[in-house]
């Protein structure tokens, strides 16, 4: 039923998303989809990357890293944002329609800076978008 | 602790969920978990003397019908004054749900201003809920 399944992450916080991660690659397995990791970052340093580059380099090891230890096929997508918190929302949406995926499954709340993701994201996908969405709580 | 999946369905459009009833199902066998299926009727209606719960035979015939007998299959009607989703949340707490599975319609005009049912749950339920489209 799926074949492309994104997945936001936060590398920062990576080790608080287990059951989240699990989720993603249980339906993965399911439905043989592919996992594409949404993680994002901003043009200056910050405590995971240097630059972008470095960021695209620690997702697409992380990607590579869950099909190794999970044998499920993945791919990451990085956003470069210049205010995470102003403009993450808008970004997310915009990779999900690039990688094309028919489900989102996403932590409710994803500790750290980007608090403000849940209320605002996760309502407006359930909302308006015409894509299935999984929060794990 | 085997775990919880509420199923919340609306009997009188049962075609239009034929995705979602599918999709609880496959979780519920995945997970080994128990499938709850609740219906939020109104709680009056025009003729009085028909209560919420004589709409249960209804559910538990369809429940009969619809879903395969290796899983177990739980039905609750649920007579209601206030939105679906107050219902839901509620049930989803008395019964100690670990996942809501729920389909969404197409949003309408009022669900642009209002916000659907699917997503006030998402916003508000304590436990994961998976929207499928």
């Amino acid at each position: 039923m799926y074949q492309t399944i994104a997945v936001p992450v936060d590398l920062e916080h990576i080790d608080r998303l287990p059951k989240a991660l699990r989720t993603a690659v249980d339906l993965a397995e399911h439905y043989g989809a592919t996992l594409h990791y949404v993680g994002a970052t901003t043009e200056t340093p910050s405590p995971i990357a240097h630059n972008p580059a470095d960021y695209q380099q620690k997702l697409e090891a992380f990607a590579k890293e869950q099909a190794d230890q999970h044998g499920v096929a993945t791919a990451a997508k990085m956003i470069v944002s210049v205010d995470l918190t102003i403009d993450l929302d808008k970004q997310l949406r915009d990779a999900f329609e690039e990688i094309g995926a028919d489900l989102v499954v996403m932590a409710s709340h994803i500790p750290g800076v980007k608090d403000h993701l849940f209320s605002s994201n996760a309502g407006w996908i359930a909302n308006y978008s015409p894509i299935s969405v999984f929060i794990v709580r | 602790m085997t775990e919880k999946i509420l199923l919340p369905l609306d009997l009188t459009q049962a075609e239009a969920w034929k995705k979602v009833i599918d999709e609880s199902i496959g979780m519920a066998q995945r997970r080994e978990a128990e499938l709850h299926v609740l219906w939020v009727v109104p709680a009056l209606e025009r003729n009085l003397r028909r209560l919420p719960e004589d709409k249960k035979p209804e559910l538990e015939a369809f429940l009969k019908k619809r879903f395969p007998a290796d899983i177990v299959v739980k039905g609750h009607v649920r007579g209601s004054m206030e939105a679906p989703h107050r219902a839901i949340r509620s049930v989803a707490e008395e019964i100690g749900a670990d996942l809501i599975v729920m389909g969404a319609r197409n949003p309408r005009l009022k669900e642009h201003l209002m916000g659907s049912t699917a997503s006030q749950v998402t916003l508000y339920a304590k436990c994961s809920v998976y929207v499928v489209r």
